[in-house]
């Protein structure tokens, strides 16, 4: 028996964890009311937001698309699909240092050359919210929940190449993938938790009966 | 894995965008093009899995190489491909000169396997119910080593290695598999394979033949992969054989294949059918026809069900067959995937050739845990029928009787 356990304990000794991959990143970010014209709006920017690797992948040189979905509840917990979505296709020109950008959501496609980061940015990374519906609930306060991703690669490529190393494992070479457990990692993603202030007219409120 | 609601809808999200970004490209086409540079250097970071060379070789570039988007998605396929890096990333730095630029690759190592060799292993313990048949009290029957490499000397040469060895040290189960370099665009590979299994202990992975050599391509064409190459099946060897088996066939063998899962630590759903012949040179009569047809279902998230059938058959008169039903449950996952998994595998086997008739039947639990590129696999092994039960131990003290190596006795 005692040699059982010390070879039933032999698995046991690969716990060893190594580190893989990156995880999505976490952030946070305040929204900030304004008043336009009597019509109040939530103005939430995520230019500031971008890790490294992400600026780095806008800045590539190749074709990247950004993805932004805005939220009320918390992706991973209902299967739902968010309130807002912003999604762009830029391209960095490496020589003659501008942006050339597309914005494809919301509709109508909207494009843009420029040598100022901050000016597409503002296009892609930057929304304002204007949905009464949902600015009614805030007005108190709260939070939104948004997920930011940029890709370099367009969106069936992991599935294409999948297919390719599928295809590879011939009955004589079956056993090379079997410690493939990871999937392909081809874009950098943010999870942001979006702390939405209380409107200052409702804030107003709260104080004058506060001084009663 | 509670991350995958929003991972598949922005997924799905993005492959809605594409159709939309198909026609951003067309008004794209109205602004000013999109610059496209000509290569001036090359420089891989983050791996040194494949050397400068390997690269250009594998990315089928010169200096003249304009680098569009479209280049890029195939520049990517191409070293995503050779499986060893869980991710590469593309970047263009000013050249020299205007319309010249630097490509630089930032390649993230797959680390499920080790060192430049793309190295993986799996040791395997199986306690094995004692029988009559194999002669032997001992409880611990079964060490399994198996080693792969994705990468052997930098230079994307595949290989893998398995020995199964009983408790007095005999290598009952071998195979060595060497495939040459391949490349995502010529879609076409070449494996060789030998290997070698004694019937008595290892009945299931017999099909047929003890020693087994093939070298086979493989040509991709539409959803199939077509195979053609030589083989030579064997039953000559006085230790790997099945008794009273055809003893000799070999020559040319083609076949179809399709397959369409990924076989991961956890295989995805799908399935594979398989269906080769071999006009044999030796048995002019008697050409050998392999059939195999396997499914994979997950039809709960904690659930892979997978069920197979294998039939070798030679002539009129030989046939092996092999069914398996196999249920694996994970066990536990960390961030990076699946760890753990148990399973249960029922195995059944028969063999008939003129008047003789072998039959088995097998269930084995198990658990297999990954980490760190090696696989450690516990398993225990029930027989509920051994195919030589009744019948002498194949301790192999044969005599040097000649006639003990011809095979296709009565």
């Amino acid at each position: 028996m005692r040699r059982l356990f010390q070879l039933v304990g032999c698995p046991l000794l690969l716990t060893a964890q190594v580190s893989l991959g990156d995880e999505p990143k976490q952030a946070s970010a305040v929204a900030a009311w304004s008043l336009e014209k009597g019509h109040r709006s939530l103005e939430i920017n995520f230019a500031d937001l971008l890790t490294p690797s992400q600026k780095e992948i806008i800045h590539s040189g190749f074709s990247t698309f950004t993805l932004l979905a805005i939220s009320e509840s918390k992706f991973n917990e209902k299967d739902t699909p968010p309130q807002v979505r912003l999604a762009c296709k830029v391209k960095y020109d490496t020589w003659e240092e501008r942006y050339q950008m597309s914005r494809i959501e919301p509709a109508p496609v909207m494009e843009l050359l420029t040598k100022n980061y901050q000016t597409w940015a503002k296009e892609c990374l930057r929304y304002t919210l204007v949905n009464n519906g949902i600015l009614d609930k805030f007005t108190k306060g709260g939070t939104l929940y948004a997920v930011l991703q940029i890709r370099q690669s367009s969106p069936d490529e992991g599935a294409k190449i999948k297919n390719w190393l599928v295809r590879q494992q011939s009955g004589f070479m079956q056993g090379l993938y079997a410690h493939m457990l990871g999937d392909f990692q081809f874009s950098g993603m943010t999870k942001i938790t979006i702390q939405v202030p209380a409107h200052p007219a409702d804030e107003t409120k709260k104080s004058n009966l506060h001084k009663k | 894995m509670k991350t995958l609601p929003i991972n598949a809808y922005i997924l799905a999200k993005i492959a809605i965008l594409s159709v939309q970004l198909f026609f951003a490209n067309l008004t794209f086409a109205q602004s000013p093009a999109p610059p496209q540079y000509e290569l001036e250097d090359i420089e891989m970071i983050g791996s040194s899995r494949l050397t400068v060379e390997q690269l250009k070789e594998q990315l089928r570039v010169n200096e003249h190489t304009v680098m569009s988007d479209e280049w890029l998605t195939e520049a990517r396929a191409r070293l995503l491909g050779l499986g060893i890096f869980k991710d590469v990333f593309f970047t263009l730095k000013k050249g020299s000169k205007s319309g010249l630029a630097k490509l630089v690759i930032k390649a993230n190592d797959d680390d499920t396997v080790l060192s430049d060799w793309a190295v993986g292993g799996e040791f395997g313990l199986s306690l094995i119910e004692p029988t009559q048949a194999l002669g032997d009290s001992s409880i611990f029957r079964g060490y399994k080593i198996g080693l792969v490499g994705r990468n052997f000397f930098k230079q994307s040469h595949r290989g893998a290695m398995l020995a199964d060895v009983d408790s007095r040290g005999n290598l009952v189960f071998g195979q060595l598999a060497y495939g040459l370099p391949r490349f995502v665009s010529e879609a076409i590979q070449l494996d060789m394979m030998a290997s070698a299994v004694e019937p008595q202990q290892r009945y299931f992975e017999t099909e047929g033949y003890g020693l087994r050599v093939q070298s086979i391509w493989t040509r991709q064409r539409k959803g199939f992969d077509l195979s053609y190459g030589l083989a030579w099946y064997s039953n000559r060897h006085t230790r790997y054989r099945l008794e009273g088996w055809p003893d000799l066939v070999a020559g040319p063998k083609l076949g179809i294949i399709r397959e369409t899962r990924f076989l991961s630590f956890l295989p995805t759903d799908g399935y594979r059918a398989a269906l080769s012949i071999m006009p044999s040179l030796v048995r002019r009569n008697e050409p050998v026809i392999e059939t195999e047809i396997a499914a994979t279902k997950i039809p709960l998230t904690f659930l892979a069900f997978t069920a197979s059938g294998r039939a070798t058959q030679t002539g009129q008169t030989a046939i092996s067959v092999r069914t398996e039903g196999k249920v694996e449950i994970p066990l536990t996952t960390n961030s990076h995937g699946l760890r753990s998994i148990f399973y249960i595998l029922n195995r059944q086997g028969v063999d008939h050739y003129k008047n003789i008739r072998h039959s088995s039947n097998e269930s084995i639990i198990g658990y297999r845990y990954h980490s760190a590129g090696f696989i450690g696999d516990l398993n225990f092994r029930l027989v509920a029928r051994h195919p030589f039960d009744g019948r002498p131990s194949s301790n192999y003290t044969h005599s040097n009787d000649p006639t003990h190596l011809i095979g296709d006795r009565p």
